[in-house]
């Protein structure tokens, strides 16, 4: 296959090969050049691999449960709590702009939506899924939350009130999932591990 | 608004067409050579070498273009490989390295690797 723009090299035979030797022949230049450094390519990635992103989340939550205190105060305080489980520089989020977490119970279910991408919870909950961007998947939430949930495989029982969180720029909310039954007397590590951002952003719950 | 550039970048990327993979909340990069050139794309567009935007709207063309001369089940889809296509391009209009000295030493690695193989 020819990749477009890339017409005047003909290595047709390994793209793999080819794909990983421009980007070190293009990677090369740039350091000797001074235009970046390696460290600068490792930042960005180490940023998005292991600063931001839903493992956070799921350590919140796993804390959470398993410490009412802390429970309280993430509820209250989700910056603070952030903080307090020492989580990286930035987590609390700059001037003027917080998380706040909302908690889902037998009897209320919360959902999470937002008109912009910068309002989804980056820092605890990774990158935002294609759809969440969707002006229709914002515009039904808000309309028939109970029909959208249903469509991502979430039933939920007619007695259960359902709230729905539109992120601002200023506040970018996220959900505490209900822990599961029978999970007790599992380690936080191994609550973390059943949490998925689906279950933080409310379309589907945490299950075992 | 945005505390991170990183987060504005992606954000950016994140619209329609343009949508780098994802799974479970984290990009999906299968080998190390994509997860390079998102950064250095990511790193160039920071230091003001280029727009995200202008990236972005590269993208979608290019991937336009890449499927009006493909099959749309065609398998040999690799998002990276548009990526770097764009990359490149912008680095060679923005005059950051020029097309010919990218092409020797490309040459000179893939020479190398070959030779090494074949030993």
């Amino acid at each position: 296959m020819t990749i477009p723009g890339d017409e005047m090299f003909n290595y047709s035979a390994n793209r793999e090969l080819e794909s990983s030797a421009k980007v070190k022949a293009l990677e090369a230049l740039l350091i000797e050049k001074g235009v970046i450094t390696s460290s600068s390519v490792d930042k960005i990635l180490d940023y998005f691999e292991t600063k931001m992103g839903p493992f956070n989340g799921a350590k919140l939550v796993a804390k959470a449960w398993k410490d009412p205190e802390f429970k309280s105060l993430l509820l209250e305080d989700c910056n603070a709590a952030c903080e307090k489980l020492d989580m990286p520089t930035g987590m609390s989020g700059a001037e003027g702009e917080i998380m706040r977490v909302a908690e889902n119970t037998s009897s209320v279910h919360n959902l999470i939506i937002c008109t912009l991408c910068s309002c989804y919870p980056w820092p605890t909950l990774g990158l935002p899924p294609y759809w969440f961007k969707d002006p229709t998947f914002r515009a039904r939430s808000a309309r028939e939350p109970r029909v959208v949930l249903s469509e991502f495989g979430l039933d939920l029982n007619p007695e259960v009130e359902i709230r729905v969180w539109d992120s601002s720029g200023q506040i970018r909310w996220w959900v505490l999932p209900e822990q599961p039954v029978g999970t007790d007397n599992m380690s936080e590590e191994e609550l973390a591990s059943l949490i998925t951002p689906e279950a933080m952003m409310g379309v589907s719950k945490v299950v075992v | 608004m945005y505390t991170k550039y990183e987060e504005y970048a992606l954000s950016v990327m994140s619209g329609g067409d343009s949508n780098p993979p994802k799974i479970n909340g984290k990009l999906n990069f299968k080998d190390d050579w994509s997860q390079t050139a998102f950064a250095i794309a990511i790193n160039l567009s920071k230091k003001g070498y280029f727009e995200m935007e202008e990236f972005r709207q590269l993208m979608i063309k290019t991937i336009r273009d890449w499927e009006n001369s493909h099959d749309l089940n065609d398998k040999s889809w690799n998002y990276y490989e548009i990526w770097v296509s764009v990359l490149e391009k912008l680095i060679y209009e923005k005059e950051v390295l020029n097309r010919s000295e990218v092409s020797s030493f490309f040459k000179k690695i893939i020479d190398c690797k070959s030779s090494f193989k074949n030993e």
